[in-house]
């Protein structure tokens, strides 16, 4: 923790690199957007057809999406290889050259390897957050600004730490890749508002992969909605703490898996 | 032929050895098709149809779609495009076959595959919700039947001309986000075409995409009148053309372009 200033010098170094292949960023950075803004405007054609799902309507139903993926891409910005290399760093024993420098081996990973193409998902999602909040007439104001970026922070949070949470088994098991496609599956079902599903699905995503406080609670605090179903209005404000206790927990589970880790020495 | 049938089996057999990729497919898999299934009766609930699509045509539409995506989506670009970036390319060069039939018999087998992974959520949903229409009759069966096998055809063509042109981007993930993008929006897959504002299905009507899949769906659930079923298939069969000379063109001059990098 003494060294802030050496990991954001890791970080400016990526943004280097983002300068020198700029017209690779810029070209990738397109397609992404088109990608999903293909599957923002599917999305929207099916509700405004219907006119509404769930008593959401489509620039409800868009927020909900804009929210995940704007934490999802925070998060993955720092985690996203952190995570998914770690299985292979493992086996060729690279990892030891992480653990043996004098930094935060955390830190340093997710530093050294900050992923700079998620300006797309960023950008997109800031936009259509704007666009669906002035469409809603929704009025910005300094106190939800604020809630906005504590509950984008916290929804990164909780994404980051299911993420780490199934890259650790690695640490023990040779082949554990097909664990971390678990919470991406999950991930899907919180698009929609969760009271569409069965009171068994909306307690597995409030409960055990908490992904209903990344958009859904949070949004019934923005939208002025009173749609808690079985749950206490109190959760739509809970969203930062769930994500700093679960990632607290998720960080502790990885120094444990790191604990076990013995060089594969090749 | 024999040969490219070996090719199949043998894409199709790889498959047994990632055991734990086969569990995470089910799971994802059965996930994919309750949230869609959710979703179409959430939106349902508050009327019973819509263009004159019920509820029950509209979750057999959702299984077909899981089973028919499994065939007609298919990795043939990628991997021609890790050919073209790796210089493998150079081999196939002077290979006796044919590298664009070779890569059609792999995806076959890696689809067939899937399609069986495909029938055990299909199968738990169903047993669930109970509903699955047949075809409305023998005559548009056939003609799905028919619609479905020039879908995948196209599907295959369309990917494997997009993935000739690494040679001159040298990355196929550019391209795959691009196509991806097209695909979400004009193929119906996600959404039918029936519910698009009519300027979005105007652009849907001139692209190839909604042919791959869309189409053979609307006719099994005779959405599409006898006399355009017709219309559809030349459809289909122009576009086959299309591609098919297309592919050719683009593979003599990028023999001519061809840098083989490392080896």
């Amino acid at each position: 923790m003494y060294y802030l200033g050496l990991y954001w010098e890791f970080i400016k170094i990526r943004f280097k690199t983002m300068v020198e292949y700029r017209t690779e960023t810029l070209v990738m950075g397109i397609g992404e957007i088109l990608g999903y803004l293909a599957k923002f405007i599917v999305i929207a054609i099916m509700v405004s057809k219907f006119q509404t799902m769930g008593g959401w309507n489509a620039y409800e139903i868009i927020l909900l999406y804009a929210f995940n993926l704007l934490s999802y891409a925070v998060s993955n910005m720092f985690l996203y290889r952190t995570c998914n290399n770690l299985a292979g760093q493992i086996r060729t024993g690279e990892l030891d050259s992480v653990i043996t420098k004098p930094t935060n081996p955390f830190l340093y990973l997710c530093s050294s390897g900050f992923m700079y193409g998620y300006w797309a998902h960023i950008s997109l999602s800031l936009f259509l957050i704007c666009f669906c909040f002035i469409k809603l007439g929704i009025v910005f104001t300094a106190s939800k600004i604020v809630l906005l970026i504590f509950v984008i922070l916290g929804g990164a949070l909780i994404q980051g730490a299911l993420n780490l949470i199934t890259t650790v088994p690695a640490f023990w098991l040779v082949k554990s890749h097909a664990i971390r496609k678990i919470p991406w599956a999950a991930y899907d079902f919180i698009k929609y508002p969760i009271t569409i599903y069965h009171k068994a699905v909306q307690f597995l995503l409030i409960f055990v992969v908490p992904y209903a406080f990344i958009s859904f609670f949070p949004l019934q605090y923005f939208l002025g909605k009173n749609d808690f179903s079985f749950f206490h209005p109190a959760f739509q404000f809970l969203t930062p703490v769930v994500g700093i206790v679960l990632f607290f927990l998720a960080y502790r589970f990885w120094l444990c898996g790191l604990k076990h880790y013995n060089s594969s020495g090749s | 032929m024999g040969m490219y049938y070996l090719f199949a089996k043998n894409a199709f057999r790889e498959n047994y050895i990632y055991r734990a990729n086969t569990l995470i497919y089910l799971f994802t898999g059965t996930l994919s098709l309750l949230i869609q299934f959710n979703i179409w009766q959430a939106v349902y609930s508050t009327q019973d149809a819509v263009e004159s699509v019920n509820l029950s045509e509209m979750l057999t539409y959702v299984v077909l779609m899981a089973f028919i995506s499994r065939l007609t989506e298919s990795s043939i670009g990628f991997k021609l495009g890790d050919k073209i970036r790796t210089g493998e390319i150079a081999g196939d060069f002077v290979r006796p076959i044919n590298l664009k039939w070779y890569l059609f018999a792999d995806q076959i087998g890696n689809s067939l595959y899937g399609i069986f992974l495909a029938l055990i959520p299909a199968g738990a949903m169903l047993a669930l919700y109970r509903t699955f229409l047949p075809p409305v009759d023998l005559f548009h069966g056939c003609m799905f039947g028919l619609s479905l096998a020039l879908g995948i055809l196209l599907g295959y063509l369309l990917n494997y001309f997009l993935g000739l042109f690494v040679f001159w981007i040298k990355n196929y993930g550019y391209i795959s986000w691009f196509l991806g993008a097209f695909t979400t929006l004009f193929s119906g897959g996600a959404v039918p075409l029936w519910f698009y504002p009519p300027a979005l299905r105007a652009v849907a009507n001139i692209l190839p995409f909604r042919f791959i899949s869309f189409e053979a769906v609307s006719i099994y659930l005779g959405k599409t009148p006898v006399s355009d079923i017709y219309i559809v298939i030349a459809g289909q069969l122009i576009w086959i053309a299309v591609f098919f000379v297309a592919c050719r063109l683009v593979w003599n001059r990028a023999q001519k372009v061809v840098t083989v990098q490392g080896g």
